[in-house]
């Protein structure tokens, strides 16, 4: 894999110094219902049948749009309680489609979100190189800690600590102090991300 | 006849019975633990733990919607 040509892509999205607060992306009306499932979700004990119903209900109900309801079903999976690798894989193409279908001044952000869930899954199932290709994917097309953070461990894994470094020091000295002030507590809590301490 | 042994040894354990023990499979017993304690003390080799972080929680590798 070309690193030069991937991290040349992810400087050029440090140096454009534009910032999106994590959850700009979504639609205002979408966003009390999305921080519901978020709150079941970081539940550990949360049960997956239930937040799949409750996803769905908010879908019927109008509170989310079918996008948002497919990314939802899809963490659902990916989740270590579930791990239904295949199942989370099928619910992106369908996420995908849903986004292509629904357009809008959305587009950009919802297709972040497919691949941002796209890089989780080649990450999760062991192909950081893949990932890292998704996730520089998912920052081109929305600049947020998030995808930043996901970035970063990517490189780490892929051996690329310099790299990495030489990113994270680049994105201290050019971008707003609230997503250094994100990433400074990542990597500071985040395992994946000790060598950078 | 060493077929009907171990058929009649795996009936049994179906049953809380004895399972057949030879010196040889207590060898590899031996060696498999030996191996399993070696990779154990061998803290280099351990990975880190993996932290999924959904919503937009900005820790590990992140999953937000």
């Amino acid at each position: 894999m070309d690193y030069q040509a991937i991290l040349a892509r992810i400087l050029q999205q440090v140096d454009e110094k534009a910032y999106l607060t994590p959850s700009s992306h979504l639609p205002e009306e979408h966003r009390e219902a999305m921080a519901e499932v978020e709150t079941m979700l970081q539940d550990p004990g949360f049960e997956p049948t239930e937040v799949r119903a409750v996803v769905r209900r908010m879908y019927k109900d109008g509170r989310i749009d079918r996008v948002l309801q497919l990314s939802a079903l899809h963490v659902v999976a990916a989740s270590p309680k579930v791990q239904d690798w295949a199942e989370a894989a099928r619910l992106v193409g369908e996420q995908e489609f849903a986004a292509l279908e629904q357009g809008g001044p959305h587009l950009d952000a919802n297709l972040a979100s497919v691949e941002r869930h796209r890089g989780v899954l080649a990450y999760l199932r062991g192909h950081y190189e893949t990932a890292l290709d998704y996730f520089t994917r998912s920052l081109e097309r929305q600049r947020t800690a998030e995808n930043f953070g996901n970035v970063l461990c990517s490189l780490v894994r892929v051996g690329e600590v310099d790299h990495a470094t030489a990113l994270l020091e680049q994105i201290r000295g050019s971008l707003p102090p609230e997503i250094v002030k994100d990433l400074d507590r990542m990597v500071a809590c985040d395992p994946d991300l000790a060598t950078l301490r | 006849m060493k077929t009907l042994t171990a058929l009649m040894f795996w009936f049994l354990s179906q049953f809380g019975g004895p399972v057949p023990v030879d010196a040889e499979s207590c060898d590899t017993a031996r060696l498999q633990r030996s191996a399993i304690e070696e990779t154990l003390d061998d803290t280099d080799c351990v990975e880190p733990a993996k932290t999924v972080e959904f919503g937009f929680a900005p820790a590990s590798i992140s999953n937000g919607f």
